[in-house]
């Protein structure tokens, strides 16, 4: 597995891994150094700039307020991530097990809310959850309410409309990984009289978690840094690191302190998947290693 | 061609009243010139496009680019790019003038430049000779007279128990929409430098605020909505609102309406000056100050005269209500902003 | 009998688990196109009447179409080309073993963690420096960065799980490398290929946040165009020019589908 027959015969690793490294390490390190250096700039504004200070960290970390907003924004994140794998993974598996004909279609439902502006799909939902939309009028036209029910500018708005961003993420990568799953393996396990729910626990569950992963970290880290819907649907009283990162940077054009405060939230961010990954990742995988092979 | 270009200009003088004569004067002077202007987006570029670009590329063949965007990052494009400027002129409301001269990226126009500039009412120009003012819009207290049956009169009204759970004002974070912080003050006994007051009044008013607006068209969709039945809004947008069916109300407070002036600025070392002044003038004839109330119903700057139907809907209508206009020190606006937005964060979001 | 039942129980959430998502998902698109098509001059819903003048209206607005064009073949470049350097590098990180390979796999995910703010101005500054800004690369760069991540991860996961005994087989057999990657590798992990170069194009088609620091003069792409019109004016013409994206982009996702299924056949 580590050293392929394949990967040896063709070329050098470092030829095909240049172009990646290049691009990421010219236009990802490169920019986020030079923000990381203004992040311990003394200032708070963009043109005052020269010396070096922890001024801004200090501010973040001494304030409670920022460590419970970071708080929230990960419990927030954790649980758009949660949702989005229990709703998703059905819909992606069953989109792996369909004919090809009818899966298309329905991946292209799966994928539209991507290529919507956000700005867009949040009006949307403006219109669907508001006091007169359209989820308040069947209820009361049902008799089920009495009179309008706030939606709007809640945290379960917030975290719905999370959800329905970034679910087809979920749902591709888990759809990625079990259209490799044979369905041999399934029909095998059917025989020795497994049900369903054990199949899916003993042999999908852990062939797919390369995928789950993907799906999982990317619905976090999308989550997390996510500061139009909470702007938009999140109205007053919701607050989430990457709306007071991007107030900070565009409205006050304290780019030191915004720069220090996405810099907290970046790198407990990564060190949060890194954990899920490793606690995850070596169970299920050890799990799977254990029936599936 | 030369009888169609004469053709032309005699449509232009026919047009007559409305047009400066002298611009006619410099028939196709500016042709193949192109200027760089950040645009607002919508409505706003599409007025400005037919009442002051399009006569002007008619009468001298100079073209105005639009370039759409949103004012902060075009502020920070800008200032970033400081050698090679993607904007040779800009627009800005009065805090991003703060912005802008701190940056020291604009030019000085005077009276010499554009004559037109003679004709900005007296105290519509906050920053000396710096920054043409075209353009006024009000933060004012807004109600729902379908549901609020007792009318608002003052900014700090929006702390009243009755509006619980259906106020909506914009975000603190913007420095222009959020003037209505200053109204809370001063009519609380405090300043610009005493912010304290109109703390007070926000933590009063917390059970009635359901949403710190982010965006103006968000604010204006939840008055159509009726999600929220009261707050602070733009003039010109609450007359939007009346026109689609929804009544809403504009108070005028009694002790001061809070405004903002939006500018045309000249980036320093631009390459056609002449150019842009003939823009500037055109801007501020008849026929382009009356663009924007037209469009939007935001208020003039210089003493054009009003047709009835105008000053019907504009705030700024008169000598008396433009007494009411308060004088505000950007500079100090600007500086505590990030404390106001973190007070105020502090106060809604916890 | 108890495995009957638990399958049966799992069927049937199954499906009502899809039903609620397929709802949710389709609901914000179906409620944009359908007011787009509304007669009226606001975006309420449920919309007055039936007409095109939206769509004429966005048709004539010469900054959308302008915007559409820029926007599209910017996506398609950065598909392709996100393709190629995604593949290599995933290909790279999963069949050869390495100092620094952790490292680097972190490397490749992390563009997504940058706060799209923190990304926009750090390039920004950047692309001043290097006297880029008023191009088109900056675009087309910024969003490579982005597409990355997702295209990396996509193809990683395929590679990790399909089976290599038919790479070895075809090699003992002496075939060619190259061919062996074309005839074999490719085809194999197809699926993932697939959804990689849908995740490059809906990125860059979509995004705003970064695209708007990157964007000049000639070059601005719809969704900023949207995102600056829909802040002064909200009205259906904005429906419209979201329908007529979602057109696109089915077209897009059909192409890129039909042109890899043509691969598979060869």
């Amino acid at each position: 597995m580590k050293h392929s027959v394949l990967s040896r015969r063709i070329v050098n690793p470092a030829l095909l891994l240049a172009p990646m490294v290049l691009l990421l390490a010219g236009f990802l390190v490169v920019p986020v150094l030079g923000l990381l250096r203004s992040s311990f700039l003394p200032g708070s504004h963009l043109l005052e700039g020269g010396g070096f200070s922890l001024q801004q960290y200090i501010r973040f970390f001494s304030d409670s307020y920022y460590s419970s907003v970071l708080l929230e924004t990960f419990i927030d994140g954790f649980a758009v991530s949660l949702i989005c794998l229990l709703v998703g993974f059905p819909v992606g598996y069953s989109l792996a097990r369909l004919p090809p004909l009818e899966r298309r279609w329905r991946t292209i439902i799966a994928i539209m809310p991507l290529t919507l502006s956000l700005v867009v799909i949040v009006f949307g939902w403006l219109i669907v959850l508001g006091r007169n939309g359209v989820v308040n009028s069947l209820f009361i036209s049902l008799g089920i309410f009495s009179s309008p029910k706030q939606f709007l500018f809640t945290r379960p708005a917030v975290l719905l409309v999370l959800v329905q961003q970034f679910v087809p993420f979920m749902i591709l990568s888990v759809m990625s990984v079990v259209t490799q799953i044979h369905p041999v393996l399934e029909q095998a396990a059917a025989n020795l009289r497994a049900n369903r729910f054990t199949t899916f626990r003993r042999i999908i569950i852990p062939l797919a978690v390369p995928g789950i992963l993907v799906g999982f970290n990317l619905v976090f880290v999308l989550s997390i840094s996510a500061f139009v819907t909470p702007r938009l649907v999140g109205g007053a009283r919701i607050a989430m690191l990457g709306s007071l990162i991007y107030e900070r940077i565009m409205s006050e054009l304290n780019w030191p302190s915004g720069a220090a405060m996405a810099f907290v939230l970046f790198v407990s961010g990564f060190g949060f998947t890194a954990a899920i990954n490793a606690l995850i990742a070596s169970r299920l995988i050890a799990g799977g290693k254990r029936y599936a092979v | 061609m030369k009888r169609r270009e004469f053709l032309k200009v005699a449509t232009v003088a026919a047009a007559g009243v409305l047009a400066a004569p002298y611009v006619q004067a410099q028939s196709k002077k500016f042709s193949g010139i192109t200027l760089r202007v950040n645009g607002f987006g919508g409505l706003y570029d599409e007025a400005l496009r037919k009442a002051v670009a399009a006569p002007l590329e008619d009468k001298c063949g100079l073209r105005i680019q639009f370039i759409a965007g949103a004012t902060s990052t075009d502020l920070v494009k800008l200032i970033a790019n400081r050698d090679n400027p993607p904007f040779d002129m800009f627009m800005a409301d009065s805090p991003y003038m703060v912005e802008l001269l701190k940056a020291g990226m604009i030019q000085e126009v005077g009276a010499s430049d554009v004559r037109n500039v003679q004709r900005i009412l007296p105290g519509f120009r906050e920053f000396g000779d710096y920054g043409v003012p075209f353009s006024v819009a009000a933060v004012v207290p807004v109600y729902n007279s379908k549901y609020i049956k007792q009318p608002l009169a003052s900014y700090s009204d929006i702390a009243r128990a009755d509006l619980a759970g259906r106020a909506v004002i914009p975000a603190p974070t913007f420095d222009t929409s959020s003037l209505y912080l200053l109204g809370l003050a001063e009519e609380n006994g405090g300043s610009i430098t005493d912010m304290a007051p109109a703390y007070k009044v926000m933590a009063a008013a917390k059970p009635n605020i359901v949403a710190l607006a982010q965006a103006t068209v968000a604010e204006l969709q939840m008055f159509q909505n009726e999600e929220a039945y009261a707050g602070f809004f733009w003039d010109g947008r609450a007359h939007e609102l009346r026109t689609k069916g929804i009544p809403i109300v504009t108070v005028v407070p009694p002790q001061g309406v809070y405004s903002i002036t939006t500018y045309i600025n000249l980036i320093k070392g631009m390459k056609y000056p002449e150019a842009a002044h003939a823009y500037v003038e055109q801007l501020l004839s008849d026929q382009g100050m009356l663009a924007l109330p037209q469009a939007l119903r935001e208020s003039v700057t210089t003493d054009v005269d009003l047709p009835e139907e105008l000053r019907r809907d504009l705030l700024f209508n008169s000598p008396q209500r433009n007494a009411l206009k308060k004088k505000i020190d950007w500079q100090v606006w600007i500086t505590d902003r990030s404390a106001r937005i973190e007070q105020v964060n502090k106060i809604i979001r916890s | 009998m108890r495995s009957d039942f638990i399958d049966d129980a799992m069927a049937a959430s199954g499906a009502l688990i899809r039903a609620i998502v397929y709802t949710m998902l389709a609901l914000p698109a179906v409620l944009v196109i359908a007011l787009s098509f509304t007669s009226g001059d606001t975006m309420n819903f449920p919309p007055t009447g039936f007409s095109l003048r939206w769509y004429q209206k966005a048709w004539e607005n010469e900054l959308f179409v302008t915007a559409l064009w820029t926007s599209t073949y910017v996506a398609v470049l950065v598909a392709i080309i996100a393709l190629v350097i995604g593949f290599a590098g995933a290909f790279a990180m999963n069949r050869c073993s390495f100092a620094g390979k952790t490292f680097l796999q972190g490397l490749a995910f992390s563009p997504l963690i940058v706060p799209a703010v923190v990304l926009g101005i750090g390039l920004l500054q950047l692309f001043v420096w290097l006297g880029l800004t008023q191009t088109i690369y900056p675009l087309i760069i910024g969003h490579l960065v982005l597409a990355v991540p997702y295209v990396v991860r996509t193809i990683l996961a395929s590679l990790s799980l399909h089976d290599q005994l038919l790479e070895q087989a075809a090699m003992n057999l002496r075939a060619p490398p190259l061919q062996v990657i074309r005839r074999i590798t490719l085809p194999l992990i197809l699926p993932g290929l697939l959804s990689a170069a849908i995740f490059a194009f809906v990125t860059s088609f979509g995004n705003v946040t970064v695209s708007m620091f990157l964007t000049y003069g000639g070059n601005v792409t719809l969704p900023v165009q949207i995102f600056a019109y829909v802040d002064t004016s909200y009205d259906p013409l904005v429906a419209a020019v979201s329908s007529i994206m979602i057109i696109v982009t089915l077209i897009v996702i059909l192409t890129i589908e039909r042109l890899i299924g043509a691969e598979r056949l060869a």
